[in-house]
């Protein structure tokens, strides 16, 4: 009975792994991989760069009206702001402008808050919102969220 | 009276957070592909396999958090061991065949890359493990080994709901990119659940 009952078990796990195992590889098409030389640990070193200088000053000052938890939070997505590249993953490097977005997530829905546009070697950070054509430093960008919060609710 | 009601109310807050899962899961029967966590599944919410994956695994893993509380009321194991034996054997069967299989295709998939996939992968493995040693120690008429499983099982499948506090825990109060929370949670909210099963089924008797 024991030894009948582990076979059964044991076939079945093999045969759910099997089939897992089979559509895994039969649903996806192998495309040929890319050869992107991606130096991963520059990659970071920017992204690092755009958290402490850019998402940073705005998640201290910039609040949302949604606020900080919501039942959105309960989620297996991550919240909060995030760096996306615009950029070419390969072509993100520390000497180099590097273009992306911020976004700001609640659970899995994600809505834009503004482009950015940093290089780590010489110190530059800017930003700007959706619609402008000229990036501003974060500071500033924040002072004009600010004074826009203010008009609207006095409006 | 009071301390049995605070003894209880770990009992109250899981049941509640398995509650709360069950109706934010609900949102998915709307079948729309661009709802909460679809819309980070873009590029294999289209497959017929993997999206038929996702609702039969949901469907599974409805069942098993929402049914699994009531299998460790007391009264109900002692007074109506007929309703306790039907709601075990939907729970077993919602696990076994449709939410562990199918957890299993979907870890594949999983966001994250390799080390979440791993995660997923060995966490599907667990649970099918644990339900299934939960029948067959019943079967051999071993109650006690018998809860001991079953109290593992359900910190498995109450995994969906501690990944859903770790997540937004770690993101919201850390300041850990959204990569290394995916995966690192991955791994903890099954890890995390089977230790604390550890300490129920060692300290709780």
């Amino acid at each position: 009975m024991k030894t009948r009952s582990i076979k059964t078990g044991l076939i079945l796990i093999a045969i759910a792994s099997v089939f897992a195992l089979s559509s895994f590889t039969g649903a996806t098409p192998k495309p040929e991989p890319e050869k992107i030389k991606t130096d991963w640990k520059e990659y970071h070193e920017v992204q690092q760069y755009v958290e402490e200088n850019i998402c940073e000053p705005i998640r201290k000052n910039y609040v949302l009206k949604h606020g900080k938890s919501s039942l959105h939070s309960f989620s297996r997505c991550p919240s909060g702001y995030h760096s996306e590249m615009i950029t070419a993953t390969d072509s993100v490097k520390t000497d180099r402008f590097v273009n992306g977005e911020i976004v700001f997530y609640k659970g899995c829905e994600s809505s834009y808050i503004c482009d950015f546009k940093v290089c780590v070697e010489k110190g530059f950070a800017v930003v700007r919102s959706k619609g402008s054509k000229n990036y501003i430093s974060v500071n500033e960008w924040l002072q004009r969220r600010e004074q826009y919060a203010k008009k609207t609710i006095k409006g | 009276m009071l301390l049995r009601f605070i003894l209880k109310l770990p009992f109250v807050f899981m049941t509640s957070l398995a509650l709360l899962l069950f109706c934010t899961t609900m949102m998915y029967w709307s079948f729309k592909p661009d709802v909460s966590f679809l819309l980070t599944k873009q590029d294999v919410v289209h497959q017929p396999v993997w999206r038929t994956a996702f609702y039969v695994h949901i469907f599974g893993g409805m069942l098993a958090i929402a049914l699994g509380p009531l299998q460790f009321i007391k009264i109900l194991r002692q007074r109506y061991m007929n309703v306790h034996r039907a709601i075990g054997k939907i729970y077993v069967t919602s696990i076994l065949c449709i939410a562990a299989p199918t957890g299993l295709y979907m870890a594949f998939y999983a966001n994250g890359g390799l080390y979440a996939s791993i995660g997923f992968v060995l966490m599907s493995v667990l649970w099918f493990y644990t339900t299934w040693m939960a029948i067959y120690s019943i079967r051999k008429k071993q109650i006690e080994q018998h809860v001991h499983w079953m109290i593992r099982s359900y910190a498995i499948t109450f995994s969906a709901v501690s990944l859903r506090l770790w997540v937004p825990f770690l993101s919201l109060y850390t300041t850990m990119d959204h990569l290394h929370i995916i995966i690192i949670t991955a791994w903890i909210s099954w890890l995390f659940n089977l230790i604390v099963a550890e300490g129920v089924i060692k300290f709780g008797k």
